[in-house]
């Protein structure tokens, strides 16, 4: 009988056990929870992905949509490119808005001079290669960008995609081509103590000027390329 | 003269313990297994582990809400109450969950392992056992040995399990940082092989090796006297807590230490 006591209650122990590795697996380490019923890559290249690392957040308006897989160096364009894994039933379209949405670029297709230049078989065809073209769509359109965002002041670095207005969207597995890689703190003062030591005589003050729009056309490419 | 030859005999003293305690664990870990040898595991596994899981459940609970109530205010004064769950993660899982609960498992089960084989010593029933041909080693030692060193690495993951929910309780429920962000903030930062596999379960798989080894070999090499019980118990509890946190040392420079 004691031993049947002791038995039962080295069961229970296991029991226990098993329990919490369990917790720590799912819900402390979430090494089960990426196994999301739809899923699909994207990538997106940057200039500094400094502080992101794999497993970091990808967010669409404050959304968690995915998440980090790889970051991998470019050994000829010097730059990062991040691999992600994003959750398709939070970007992409359900049938009936799919069907608004191809309505949207068809309506755009049918005003757009070269349709109207064409002959009836081949604005078929335009219609036809359109909405083939728009199988596998997400949600996010060619303008969205994609950045290095902060969780606050101090806390981990993640992806943000911020929506543009464009009516073509992206598709699973392309790469979204507007980036803007981490903001360093030091290259923002460096940038401000160059910028505001110039402004002291007039002389200068063109040089000055240079630096803006010279800044203005460096940060340009962050936001197009 | 008198002097060095005693500081001599110290050391040999010392050195023969050693090897006869590495002696003892060689033969128990390479020692074939058999049905009634399991049968006693199963047993020690209650009297080790499972009377061992109400000081762990609880001692890990408040350790888990001191975690969050200092974190939490710590955290706000940089406005970044978002770690909290990330801060009482992986302290816990790298650090008190293993150590604290080896500790206390010294305490608890180690200190009384070494007492009862040393009882068994000092009235003679280990000698009679091996005159009427039963192995003690078998017998007695390697029970208690296995079950110590499959009972720890498990208790040390229920510390960590509940310490974490501690942790919530003071710093979500009491306190009011945000819930998602607790459990956000510890699963895209916890790594499952890094931080619980290596960073718990090996280490306390080692502690508990210490800790028993050391356990169960002050129990059998005691004086047989109420005296020899009452230091080989202390011992014990000494040499395992210095050990431990030596070895947590050493364990987390070579887990951790090259990030």
């Amino acid at each position: 009988m004691k031993s049947r006591t002791s038995e039962l209650a080295v069961g229970v122990f296991v029991i226990l056990f098993g329990i919490a590795i369990f917790f720590l697996a799912m819900r402390v380490s979430g090494l089960v929870g990426t196994n999301i019923a739809d899923s699909y890559q994207m990538t997106a290249t940057f200039e500094n992905v400094n502080g992101i690392k794999p497993r970091a957040k990808v967010a669409l308006s404050g959304v968690k949509v995915g998440q980090v897989d790889t970051i991998t160096l470019d050994p000829v364009t010097r730059l990062a490119t991040v691999h992600m894994t994003l959750d398709g039933s939070l970007t992409s379209f359900n049938a009936e808005q799919l069907k608004k949405v191809q309505q949207e670029a068809l309506d755009e297709l049918r005003y757009s001079t070269d349709y109207e230049a064409a002959v009836p078989a081949q604005q078929k065809a335009m219609e036809k290669q359109l909405l083939d073209n728009m199988t596998s769509i997400t949600n996010i359109d060619e303008d969205a960008y994609i950045m290095v965002a902060t969780n606050g002041l101090l806390g981990e670095k993640y992806l943000k995609i911020i929506p543009g207005g464009g009516l073509n969207y992206l598709k699973r597995g392309d790469q979204i081509a507007n980036t803007q890689g981490t903001m360093e703190i030091e290259d923002l003062i460096t940038k401000f103590v160059t910028g505001g030591a110039g402004s002291k005589s007039s002389e200068t003050q063109e040089a000055s000027a240079d630096a803006v729009t010279s800044e203005a056309t460096d940060a340009e490419p962050a936001f197009v390329e | 003269m008198n002097a060095i030859a005693l500081l001599g005999r110290r050391v040999i003293e010392r050195v023969r313990g050693i090897g006869v305690a590495t002696l003892m664990l060689l033969q128990i870990l390479f020692s074939v297994p058999t049905w009634l040898g399991f049968k006693l595991f199963v047993y020690q596994m209650y009297r080790v582990g499972v009377l061992s899981l109400l000081i762990i459940v609880v001692s890990g609970l408040f350790i888990g809400a001191v975690l969050g109530l200092q974190m939490y205010t710590i955290l706000a004064t940089f406005g970044s109450e978002a770690m909290l769950g990330t801060a009482v993660a992986l302290t816990l899982l790298r650090e008190l969950a293993p150590v604290v609960a080896a500790l206390l498992f010294a305490g608890r089960a180690g200190s009384a392992l070494t007492a009862e084989i040393g009882l068994m010593k000092a009235t003679e029933q280990l000698s009679s056992m091996e005159m009427i041909g039963v192995d003690p080693l078998k017998r007695v030692i390697s029970p208690r040995l296995w079950a110590g060193i499959f009972s720890l690495p498990m208790l040390s993951v229920i510390f960590a399990a509940v310490g974490i929910m501690g942790g919530k309780m003071v710093g979500v429920d009491f306190l009011g940082a945000d819930e998602g962000a607790y459990w956000s903030g510890m699963e895209s930062t916890v790594q499952f092989y890094k931080d619980i596999f290596n960073g718990t379960i090996i280490k306390s798989f080692v502690f508990a090796l210490i800790c028993t080894w050391i356990a169960v070999y002050q129990g059998y090499a005691c004086e047989p006297t109420s005296e020899g019980i009452a230091t080989s118990t202390t011992r014990t509890v000494v040499y395992s807590s210095l050990c431990v946190l030596g070895f947590d040392f050493v364990l987390t420079a070579v887990m951790f230490g090259g990030v």
